[in-house]
C-alpha cells in the first residue's frame, strides 16, 4: 500500500515537472497514435494520430523524431488533378481549440529508412517538437493495415495466370 | 394550457412540416438517382472557335455553351460557360465539361463548373497541347437536370479555320454513356507467376490499381482497402473478382518484389510490371499520370501518380472509376452492381 502510494507520488512529481517544462505541449493532446506496419521489403512507413489543441493559441508541430527510422519528416499530400503528390511540409498546425488529423492520404509523420522491420503491436516512441520548443512524447502502436482481412487465405489467383 | 384553437394550429403546422419533409426527401432521393445519361446532338454548323453553340434540351429549353476567348486557346486558360434560356424549368444541377480527343486519348480533362444561378454555370479550364498538329476534340457538357444526366458532345477542331468535325456519331453516344476519355483496354504484363493479361479475366470484375512498392502512403492505403474489400466478399463472390496492382516504377519493382508486397495486403492480389514503355502505354490508356520525382541523397525517389483506380467489367470494358482513398464497402457495392455473365441483369428481359 505504502509502496503503491510512493510510486504514485513519484510519478506525480515526475509528471508535474514534465508539465512545467512542457509549454504548448501541455495544451496538446494526442488521440489514436499508430504506425502503419510496413509491407515486407519496404523501409518506409508513416505514423498517424489526431492532435487536439485545448489552448487559446495555435500550435505548430515543427519536427518529429523516432528511434526506428533514420529520418523522420512531416509530410502532406496534395491532390493535383487526381495525382496525389506527397511533399514535406515545414510544420503541421493545430488551431486554438481545434484539432488536426494525421491520416492516410493526408498529413502524416513519415518514417524513412527504417533500421529494421517493424512488428505488429510494437510501440514506437515519437517525439513531436512544437514551435515554442516544447516537446510532446507519443507512444504509437504498430498496426497492420490489413487487420480487417483474414490472416490466412487459400491460394486464390493461382488459376488465373497464363502459363 | 393551450387553447383548443391554438392546439389545432400547432397540429396543422406539425402535419404540414411532416408532409414537407416527405416531399423533400422524395425529391432528394430522386435527385440522387443517377441514370445512364441521354446524349443530345447539338445544333449543326456551329464552330466553338467563333461563337457559342447550342442544343435543345428534352424539356424544350435551349442550352448554350461558350468557350472564350475566341478562338479557343491551347494551354492558356479558357473560360467555360453553360447557360439555359430563361424559360421556366428545373435548375441546373452539377455541370461538368469533359474534353476528349476524338481519336486520341488525351487523358482525363474534366472541369466542374461553378453555378452562378439556376440557369448559368461557369468555370475555367485549359486544353493540353497536342504535338501531332491538328486534331479533333469533343467538349462534352455533362449536366444534371431534374435528377437526370444529360450529355451534350460539342465537336471542334484544334484549328479554328478547319471545318467543324462531324457531330457525335452513334458510336460517340455509346462512348458518352461510359465515362468519356478513359477507354481503358487490354494489356499483358508480368507477374511473379508469369504473364498476366487483362483479357484472361473476361467474365470477372477486375479492380485495377496503379502504384509502386516504394510508395510510402497512397499505395498501402489503396491496397489495404483492396485487401479488406476482398476479405469482405463471400468465397463465391471472390471467384468473380481480381485485384491487379500495376507498377508505375518498373525500374525498381520486380515481379518477385511485387508479389511479396501485394500478398502482405491480400494473397489474391496480383502485382504486375513490365518495360518502361509497356507501363507507360497501359497508364496512358487508363489516363494515369506517373512522374518520377528527383532522388534524395540516399537515392530514394517517389513516383507521383494518379491515385484513382479502375473497375473493369466482365466484358473487359472500363466500368467505373474509384476515387482515393477507396472505401472497401463502397467498392464491394460497386462490384456487386456490375453485371456478370451468369447474373440475371444480363439475361434478355
Amino acid at each position: 500500500m505504502t509502496r503503491f502510494l510512493r510510486t504514485g507520488l513519484v510519478s506525480l512529481t515526475v509528471l508535474t515537472s514534465a508539465c512545467a517544462l512542457a509549454g504548448a505541449a501541455d495544451k496538446l493532446s494526442v488521440a489514436d497514435p499508430y504506425v502503419r506496419l510496413n509491407p515486407p521489403g519496404t523501409r518506409v512507413t508513416a505514423a498517424y494520430m489526431v492532435l487536439k489543441n485545448a489552448g487559446d493559441k495555435d500550435i505548430k508541430v515543427t519536427k518529429a523524431a523516432n528511434p526506428t527510422s533514420k529520418l523522420t519528416e512531416l509530410h502532406n499530400h496534395f491532390n493535383e488533378g487526381g495525382v496525389m503528390k506527397m511533399r514535406q511540409v515545414p510544420a503541421i498546425e493545430v488551431k486554438a481549440k481545434g484539432e488536426t488529423a494525421l491520416q492516410p492520404s493526408g498529413l502524416h509523420v513519415m518514417m524513412i529508412d527504417l533500421k529494421e522491420a517493424l512488428k505488429e503491436g510494437q510501440i514506437v516512441p515519437i517525439t513531436l517538437t512544437l514551435d515554442d520548443g516544447s516537446e510532446k512524447k507519443v507512444d504509437a502502436v504498430v498496426k497492420n493495415p490489413t487487420a480487417a482481412a483474414p490472416a490466412k487465405n487459400e491460394h486464390a489467383g493461382h488459376d488465373m495466370h497464363k502459363h | 394550457m393551450l387553447s383548443p384553437s391554438r392546439r389545432l394550429l400547432l397540429d396543422a403546422v406539425l402535419i404540414l412540416s411532416l408532409i414537407l419533409i416527405v416531399v423533400a426527401g422524395y425529391r432528394y432521393a430522386n435527385s440522387q438517382r443517377t441514370e445512364a445519361g441521354d446524349t443530345l446532338i447539338p445544333e449543326a454548323n456551329c464552330n466553338l472557335h467563333h461563337s457559342a453553340c447550342a442544343a435543345v434540351l428534352p424539356d424544350g429549353r435551349r442550352l448554350t455553351f461558350n468557350i472564350t476567348p475566341h478562338p479557343i486557346p491551347v494551354v492558356q486558360p479558357m473560360q467555360l460557360e453553360v447557360r439555359l434560356d430563361g424559360k421556366a424549368g428545373a435548375p441546373l444541377g452539377k455541370v461538368e465539361v469533359d474534353f476528349a480527343g476524338k481519336s486520341m486519348n488525351m487523358g482525363f480533362n474534366r472541369v466542374t463548373l461553378t453555378p452562378v444561378d439556376g440557369n448559368h454555370a461557369k468555370g475555367e479550364g485549359n486544353l493540353p497541347v497536342c504535338v501531332t498538329g491538328r486534331m479533333d476534340w469533343i467538349a462534352t457538357v455533362l449536366l444534371e437536370l431534374d435528377g437526370k444526366r444529360i450529355n451534350v458532345p460539342f465537336p471542334f477542331s484544334s484549328d479554328p479555320e478547319a471545318p467543324v468535325p462531324e457531330a457525335a456519331t452513334a458510336d460517340d453516344k455509346v462512348a458518352a454513356a461510359r465515362p468519356p476519355t478513359l477507354p481503358g483496354g487490354d494489356f499483358t504484363l508480368l507477374s511473379a507467376a508469369g504473364p498476366v493479361s487483362l483479357q484472361d479475366y473476361r467474365g470477372r470484375v477486375v479492380w485495377l490499381i496503379f502504384g509502386y512498392t516504394y510508395c510510402p502512403d497512397i499505395c498501402p492505403t489503396s491496397l489495404a482497402a483492396a485487401g479488406q474489400m476482398l476479405a469482405s466478399l463471400s468465397p463465391a463472390e471472390r471467384k468473380n473478382v481480381q485485384v491487379i496492382f500495376v507498377s508505375v516504377d518498373p525500374e525498381r519493382d520486380t515481379p518477385a518484389r511485387l508479389k511479396e508486397y501485394t500478398r502482405f495486403f491480400h494473397p489474391a492480389i496480383i502485382g504486375v510490371t513490365g518495360g518502361a514503355e509497356q507501363i507507360a502505354a497501359v497508364a496512358k490508356h487508363y489516363g494515369v499520370i506517373h512522374t518520377r520525382q528527383p532522388a534524395d541523397t540516399h537515392g530514394n525517389y517517389a513516383v507521383d501518380h494518379t491515385a484513382s483506380s479502375f473497375l473493369i467489367g466482365a466484358d473487359g470494358l472500363l466500368a467505373d472509376k474509384v476515387g482515393h482513398p477507396p472505401i472497401p464497402a463502397e467498392v464491394a457495392a460497386k462490384i456487386r452492381a456490375l453485371p456478370l455473365p451468369s447474373s440475371p441483369e444480363r439475361k434478355a428481359p
